[in-house]
């Protein structure tokens, strides 16, 4: 089990794109971020098979991929536009409260906006 | 309100509607604990206050008896438990082992629980490797009961299988086991009849096998042994269990009061840059242990049945139900440590991960200096030579086919809908491991006469007990275990397998490169895992998930070993 001493998995995340053409300029990159968006990571530049892989200890997370001027290992933060994202599976768990046998819950009560 | 569905994962939207018309019955869990006098003896099980009680389920109690031990007795009439003792044995040495009730007081509770010559846990036993121990085991419980020795791969009609390799033993009967130890390391021994009650009632105890090569471990100050168990208890005391099934037949019956050693206090005091070596032995029903030793160093050893090939460094230690793990530990700064599980648990009502940690014991250093100074054994990490010699044999092996494939299921049936409906809609994420039981009234809930764990022979399609493997004394047999991810609700399995060893040889693909051999390995949800297991010892023996209610509720088989024993 790859799990960190926090009790966090760590992941390995495989970043793929399918049937796009590598852009004529700039970099596309993957960066990795919070449900929160609170903390990011970059993952690499994408190959020129538009490939990149990396690894993530956060239990719930966001993939970005942007269009970056050019290739820098040493960028904190995206600067470029947002092309794609996903979410990890787990990012799928959310509240009980309002949905399916909680529906009649109040989400208000429990702290969510409505 | 108790339909009857055998959850074919259909007719969801008629679900729904029956979800609507049942959710007017929500209530606050706070509310349902103050309900007295649940039926048949059942207390409701406890709960995050902060989630709220499913609609439907409010008042709903299993659908076996309550089972507490020597109900009706007064506790006051069973002698108070006392901590372990080490026996130390040599070949040919005799054992008395009575099985009895004995009286604890834990969180201030007075409980009735099980031992082993009235210790918690049972007698610490240390024996030189290829020892030959007689142990005589009488039962003065009210349950039938065995003794199995876990990992030890002995005499097939001594490994304590009730209905396989011996009768149970009833009240008042004796068993005699001859426990033969080829293998130096940290076993342990344990009932193999209901163990999701006499396990947790405090049925356990270590069997520490030493290698007559001094220098098999490097250098340690002490050696101490960490038992992690857990036990479920609301103001009373301890839950009760399911008398005729096992209640928390989903995901296991999780604790919710830590303990080291039947200890939920438990303490040790070292001296500065002691290094101090733990045999760490999971004995919980369902609870895996994230297990971290605050700013310490920590070096991995040895597991199962023998040693890694190289020690390494860890930041925690992994341990499922029934592993156990060796680590030499560093105490550098004056003051406490806690040795502590540290997970991220789930709040299913919330959807959310969040950080907990739970302390297993506290470590005072004092800031007189350890003697000898060993800093420097420790801080060098060992290759065991001896140890990848010894695989090389088994190494072209390591990555060929399967020949075996199990999935690992289950199948439910008569669970209240309110249950049904809620898995059914909760599907879109599970989690590799549950850390924690994170829908306790749920869980509590499902019994084993309700849920069917199983391990499915791909080729076959066999289940369970109808799954049919015949081995010869030498064979090297590839199985791979899928924990399959679109069951009604997937958990993780620790999967033993009884008289043989084995070596994981890989999981989802990536090899593993540092190889033990294991009797216990567990396998996360949506994972497959690949074992290499080493048929060396004739007779019929079990595979099985070592989550005592996965146990109790299907999730086993056995297979035959023919030949002459050869163990290497």
């Amino acid at each position: 089990m790859a799990i960190t001493p926090d009790g966090s998995y760590e992941y390995l995340v495989h970043v793929s794109l399918e049937r796009m053409k590598t852009p004529p300029e700039g970099q596309l990159v993957a960066w990795v971020t919070t449900t929160e968006i609170d903390r990011v990571e970059r993952i690499g530049s994408l190959d020129e098979n538009l490939k990149a892989s990396g690894r993530v200890t956060w239990n719930k997370f966001l993939v970005v991929i942007t269009l970056e001027p050019d290739n820098n290992p040493e960028q904190l933060m995206w600067s470029g536009p947002i092309v794609f994202r996903g979410m990890s599976r787990s990012g799928m768990m959310h509240t009980m409260v309002g949905h399916g046998a909680l529906q009649q819950e109040n989400c208000t009560a429990y702290g969510y906006v409505n | 309100m108790t339909p009857s569905t055998s959850v074919p994962m259909t007719r969801v939207a008629e679900a729904w509607l029956a979800v609507l018309m049942i959710t007017a019955l929500a209530s606050p869990l706070h509310a349902q604990s103050e309900m007295l006098g649940m039926a048949g003896g059942w207390r409701i099980v406890p709960m995050d206050p902060n989630m709220i009680m499913l609609p439907g389920l409010a008042g709903v109690v299993p659908v076996v008896g309550a089972f507490t031990p020597a109900t009706g007795i007064d506790p006051a009439s069973f002698p108070e438990a006392e901590p372990f003792q080490v026996v130390e044995m040599t070949d040919g040495d005799t054992l008395d082992i009575q099985v009895s009730i004995v009286r604890r007081n834990l969180n201030g509770h007075e409980v009735v629980m099980f031992g082993y010559n009235g210790q918690y846990p049972g007698p610490l036993i240390r024996a030189p490797q290829n020892a030959t121990l007689v142990v005589r085991v009488r039962n003065d419980i009210e349950l039938p009961t065995t003794i199995h020795w876990h990992g030890v791969r002995l005499d097939n009609q001594f490994d304590g299988v009730p209905e396989v390799t011996q009768e149970a033993i009833q009240r008042g009967e004796s068993f005699v086991y001859e426990v033969h130890v080829p293998d130096a390391g940290m076993f342990w021994y344990h009932p193999h009849v209901r163990e999701d009650v006499q396990q947790d009632l405090g049925l356990f105890g270590n069997l520490l096998v030493t290698s007559p090569n001094p220098d098999y471990y490097g250098p340690a100050h002490r050696e101490e042994i960490l038992i992690l168990d857990d036990i479920l208890m609301d103001e009373q005391g301890a839950l009760p269990w399911g008398a005729s099934s096992p209640t928390h037949a989903l995901m296991g019956r999780f604790g919710n009061v830590m303990m080291v050693n039947g200890d939920t206090d438990h303490r040790l005091s070292v001296k500065q840059g002691e290094v101090v070596r733990f045999y760490l032995t999971n004995v919980a029903n369902s609870r895996t242990f994230n297990v971290t030793f605050g700013e310490a160093r920590v070096k991995l050893i040895a597991s199962d049945v023998g040693r890694f090939e190289r020690e390494d460094w860890v930041g925690s230690v992994v341990i499922a139900p029934a592993e156990r793990y060796v680590v030499d530990v560093r105490f550098e700064e004056p003051g406490n440590t806690v040795i502590a599980n540290t997970i991220q648990a789930i709040n299913h009502f919330r959807g959310e991960f969040y950080p907990r940690v739970d302390t297993l014991s506290i470590v005072t250093v004092s800031d007189e200096p350890a003697n000898p100074e060993i800093s420097n054994s420790f801080g060098t990490l060992r290759a065991y030579d001896e140890v990848a010699a010894e695989l090389e044999p088994y190494r072209p092996h390591l990555n060929r086919e399967p020949d075996y494939e199990l999935e690992a299921t289950l199948r439910v049936q008569d669970l209240p809908l309110p249950i049904v409906l809620s898995l059914e809609a909760d599907t879109l994420f599970f989690p590799p491991m549950e850390w924690n039981d994170a829908m306790p009234v749920m869980n509590w809930l499902s019994t084993g006469d309700q849920v069917t764990w199983i391990l499915k022979d791909q080729e076959t399609g066999a289940e369970n007990g109808d799954i049919d493997w015949n081995f010869q004394v030498g064979d090297l047999v590839k199985i791979r275990v899928f924990n399959s991810p679109d069951s009604f609700h997937p958990m993780n399995h620790p999967i033993h397998i009884h008289g043989q060893r084995f070596l994981v040889t890989s999981m989802d693909g990536a090899e593993n490169q540092n190889l033990v051999w294991k009797d216990t390995a567990i396998v996360p949800v949506g994972s497959s895992m690949d074992l290499l297991v080493e048929m060396s010892n004739p007779g019929e023996w079990m595979l099985h998930c070592h989550i005592a209610e996965h146990l109790n509720a299907g999730m086993m088989f056995s297979f035959t070993v023919e030949g002459q024993r050869t163990l290497h």
